[in-house]
């Protein structure tokens, strides 16, 4: 049986029913986030760690949560949020050991089986900014229409179209060098 | 046309080598049963974080009663304490004869080094400086071969009345060399009486410098 948003939002606000609220919940939309922030890197130990720190997340701040937007876009925005923090902490951790760091991408890309074309379309969005790589995940790999991703981001669709396309000619470029 | 129909248009449109990419693209590879237990295993993480937050709270750090009221008489006992050794310091032991014999050998040593090290000073104080080039006008910082390229280099830069410009001055002086030695020493004995009065005011005006 499936619940709507409204009736999961409902047994989130009674506390004896709110362990089972979020059950529903994550069962509802953990796939999607989940390859959602596996987009952002490239292993599953840390598509993982994202995820449950995305959960936490949502379970301490469910009661603020305000019906002005879709619950699908509020988890969606703090999913792609916390992957952000992530790289951005693993980014420094790493420039201690970029060499090792690389070995570890490596690895992790050649777990995955990806070919060459794939590796190299990882890297080359691992160099976007960071506005610009959760656009271009949201409409490449989510295939997500501009209006949505305008309710996710809190941008203009003439921006995100703006974003993206300059994301994807940075893509091509790094491809095609 | 569908949302999906759309995107694959756009990327065609603007960048078609991702599309092949999007195209050929391998599926995610993920541990069996994760989505089964994503749930339980999520819920677990949170109690036990949740258990360590709250065992955190209640293990307030203790700090004895009177810790912060006596805080800076220990500190200034304590300061006290470390001054005292320095004022009832034993005085140093005296030098053994072996001691001694090292310290003249470096006392000897030192004056040595001090006496070659200022006869080196002195002698770099006589040494005559050699006057700065006056680079005002550039062209003499430049060697005769720097000038001698570049001439070459910039042959055509320059036109015929720029060059007798240039070179007028060394002719009027050639002019005035020839002159000089068609004077006889008779003509300058007798210009050097003539003027004899006006050579030696010239003489006092420079002494005076």
């Amino acid at each position: 049986m499936k619940f709507t948003d409204e009736e999961i939002l409902a047994l989130f606000k009674r506390s004896d029913t709110k362990e089972k609220a979020f059950c529903m919940l994550l069962s509802a939309y953990q796939e999607r986030l989940y390859y959602h922030v596996r987009r952002y890197v490239h292993n599953h130990e840390d598509a993982n760690d994202i995820l449950q720190n995305t959960c936490i997340k949502v379970w301490n701040a469910i009661d603020n949560f305000r019906a002005d937007c879709a619950l699908y876009s509020w988890l969606y925005r703090i999913a792609g949020n916390e992957a952000i923090t992530f790289i951005n902490k693993q980014k420094k951790r790493n420039e201690i050991d970029i060499e090792q760091s690389s070995a570890q991408y490596r690895s992790a890309s050649d777990a995955i089986g990806a070919d060459a074309m794939t590796q190299k379309l990882q890297r080359a969005i691992d160099t976007l900014p960071d506005k610009q790589k959760q656009v271009f995940i949201m409409r490449y790999y989510d295939e997500m229409p501009y209006e949505k991703m305008a309710e996710i981001s809190e941008t203009s669709v003439g921006a995100l179209k703006a974003s993206y396309h300059h994301a994807v000619k940075k893509i091509e470029e790094i491809l095609t060098a | 046309m569908s949302s999906q129909q759309d995107i694959l248009n756009e990327l065609k449109e603007i960048a078609p080598l991702l599309l092949k990419a999007k195209e050929n693209e391998r599926p995610l590879i993920i541990p069996a049963n994760y989505f089964q237990d994503f749930a339980d295993s999520c819920m677990s993480e949170m109690k036990i974080s949740t258990s360590i937050l709250s065992a955190i709270k209640k293990d307030e750090i203790e700090v004895p009663e009177t810790y912060f009221n006596t805080f800076s008489d220990t500190i200034m006992a304590k300061i006290k304490q470390e001054e005292t050794p320095v004022s009832n310091a034993q005085p140093i032991a005296t030098k053994t004869n072996k001691n001694t014999f090292v310290l003249t050998l470096f006392q000897r040593v030192a004056l040595a080094a001090s006496i070659i090290g200022a006869v080196f000073v002195v002698k770099k104080i006589n040494i005559p400086i050699a006057p700065a080039q006056d680079c005002a006008d550039g062209i003499a910082c430049l060697t005769r071969e720097e000038i001698y390229q570049y001439m070459n280099a910039n042959a055509n830069a320059f036109d015929l009345q720029q060059i007798e410009k240039a070179v007028a001055p060394s002719i009027e002086q050639q002019k005035t060399t020839q002159e000089i030695q068609d004077i006889t020493e008779k003509d300058i004995d007798q210009y050097l009486e003539q003027n004899n009065n006006i050579i030696a005011t010239e003489d006092l005006a420079t002494d005076i410098f």
